[in-house]
């Protein structure tokens, strides 16, 4: 039973992402939606990212300082923190916050509207409603999340000065200096690939699950609940894969 | 126009078993069943938005199940429909939602001459600014119904277009209903669990009755029915003497 729920939900999935990949070719049609949802995606995430970011920078300063006080010397401490913020935290960390407060506003979203018969209102307008409503978003999303990881590492390592020059009596200078040592930029560029894979995956998700939604009120909440836990194991999962691709050969 | 044949559906409670059904021309045609008897079921079959476990669909000779996605697009266009919980775009305005018929959702021309139209047909001139939100249910109602007219339909559903209406605002929605229908005669299925107010301008009536059509004839038919069902329907109805 259990298999063969995978099976079809796997098959279900497929059918779903060719439509939508079948959708990219009106991207220039519904240009003013995805601009607009770009807009609000950014709206909705940017103060509840920088905001945890920042103090992630100061906790992840103190951490590291704590583990590598007898052993480096704390010219290192901005170099560890720029390299794991760079390669892992900042994108992880923006794929999870997306995870729960896109996908849940968009699974909360498509889903009344699924129950309330607006989505099949849009089918018989002849609006095809993966091409108005999954398609931008997921464009939106994959073309903004990247500027917000970048953002975001900005705001890690900002966190992490903060620590640095007033808690931990590290001057300034040696802290960006710091942040330099064994500096590659392909680990912004890494970063950002992963966030695209991100964005794409935390709008599907909660597209599929909308889309598919029963009847009645009750699944709302079930759709949100699932859209997320599904985001975020997405979002890990191919955080770990790309990461091999991307930076261990 | 509408070709029913064999069509079965099981879906929980609600399913539909063996319906045949042809529409004529321009004709109403009223579909009455009590509350889960499967209307709906019924109504988003025909549309093409559930698919059968047998038997075909078919409007304007397109099976809106086996028919390709552009075929069944353009019945889709020459059709309006009123759901049942109006489905109206809460984030727009009455002009977007009105005007969402037209568009096909990015064509971004100015409607304002179709959409003031039917606005007026309506009786709710002026209202194109106003937001979803600030709309009674009488008006989301009659918004709906203009937005399923907007596009000059050859056949027109209407899902439960008084349920949960007050007597008064269903009084004025049924006029509105049977003043859309004399003015321009298009094929209109109205699908509701009370006939009263659209039995004296049906052309035929439909009752389903536990996922079955239990009877379809006219108006006359129906009254002459022996049929316990039928008769408790037609006194529910104010029409049973």
């Amino acid at each position: 039973m259990f298999v063969k729920t995978i099976i079809s939900e796997s098959g279900q999935m497929s059918i779903f992402l060719y439509r939508v990949f079948g959708s990219f070719k009106y991207i220039y049609r519904y240009r003013n939606i995805i601009l607009n949802d770009m807009f609000d995606i950014s709206i909705n995430t940017l103060f509840v990212l920088l905001f945890g970011a920042f103090f992630i920078g100061m906790v992840a300063s103190y951490q590291i300082a704590l583990q590598m006080r007898y052993y480096l010397p704390m010219i290192y401490l901005s170099t560890l923190v720029t390299q794991s913020v760079l390669l892992e935290l900042g994108p992880l960390l923006t794929g999870i916050a997306f995870a729960g407060r896109v996908s849940s506003s968009i699974a909360a979203e498509m889903t009344s509207m699924k129950i309330s018969d607006q989505i099949d209102a849009l089918r018989v307008m002849s609006i095809n409603p993966i091409e108005y409503l999954v398609m931008p978003k997921i464009v939106s999303a994959t073309l903004i999340i990247p500027f917000l990881t970048i953002m975001v590492e900005i705001m890690i390592i900002l966190g992490a000065f903060l620590i640095a020059v007033a808690g931990l009596n590290i001057p300034a200078n040696v802290f960006w200096e710091g942040t330099q040592k064994n500096f590659n930029l392909f680990y912004i560029f890494g970063g950002m690939i992963k966030s695209t894979f991100f964005g794409f995956f935390t709008v599907l998700m909660p597209s599929y699950f909308a889309f598919n939604a029963g009847f009645g009120s009750k699944e709302v909440g079930r759709v949100t609940t699932v859209s997320v836990i599904a985001s975020v194991v997405a979002v890990i999962v191919l955080d770990y894969i790309l990461t091999r691709m991307l930076f261990i050969w | 126009m509408v070709n029913i044949k064999n069509m079965s559906l099981a879906l929980g409670d609600a399913g539909l078993k063996n319906i045949n059904l042809e529409t004529e021309e321009n004709e109403m045609i009223t579909l009455i069943g009590k509350s889960g008897s499967g209307k709906t079921v019924l109504l988003k079959t025909i549309l093409g938005i559930l698919k059968p476990d047998s038997g075909d669909v078919k409007i304007f000779e397109t099976n809106m199940h086996k028919s390709s996605y552009k075929e069944i697009d353009k019945v889709w266009k020459r059709m309006g429909v009123l759901f049942q919980n109006n489905a109206l775009f809460d984030s727009m305005n009455v002009y977007g939602n009105v005007a969402m018929a037209l568009s096909s959702g990015y064509r971004n021309r100015d409607y304002h001459n179709e959409v003031n139209e039917i606005l007026e047909t309506i009786h709710l001139p002026d209202i194109g600014d106003k937001q979803v939100h600030e709309l009674s249910g009488g008006m989301m109602k009659r918004v709906a119904i203009a937005r399923a007219m907007v596009n000059n339909p050859d056949i027109i559903f209407y899902d439960e277009p008084i349920s949960g209406l007050d007597p008064l605002t269903s009084e004025t929605i049924i006029d509105l209903i049977r003043e859309l229908f004399l003015k321009k005669r298009r094929t209109t299925i109205v699908i509701t669990h009370d006939m009263r107010g659209f039995i004296d301008f049906t052309d035929r009536i439909l009752l389903i009755d536990e996922g079955s059509v239990r009877f379809i004839g006219t108006r006359e038919e129906f009254l002459a029915s022996e049929d316990e069902i039928i008769k408790k329907y037609s006194k529910a109805a104010g029409i049973y003497e």
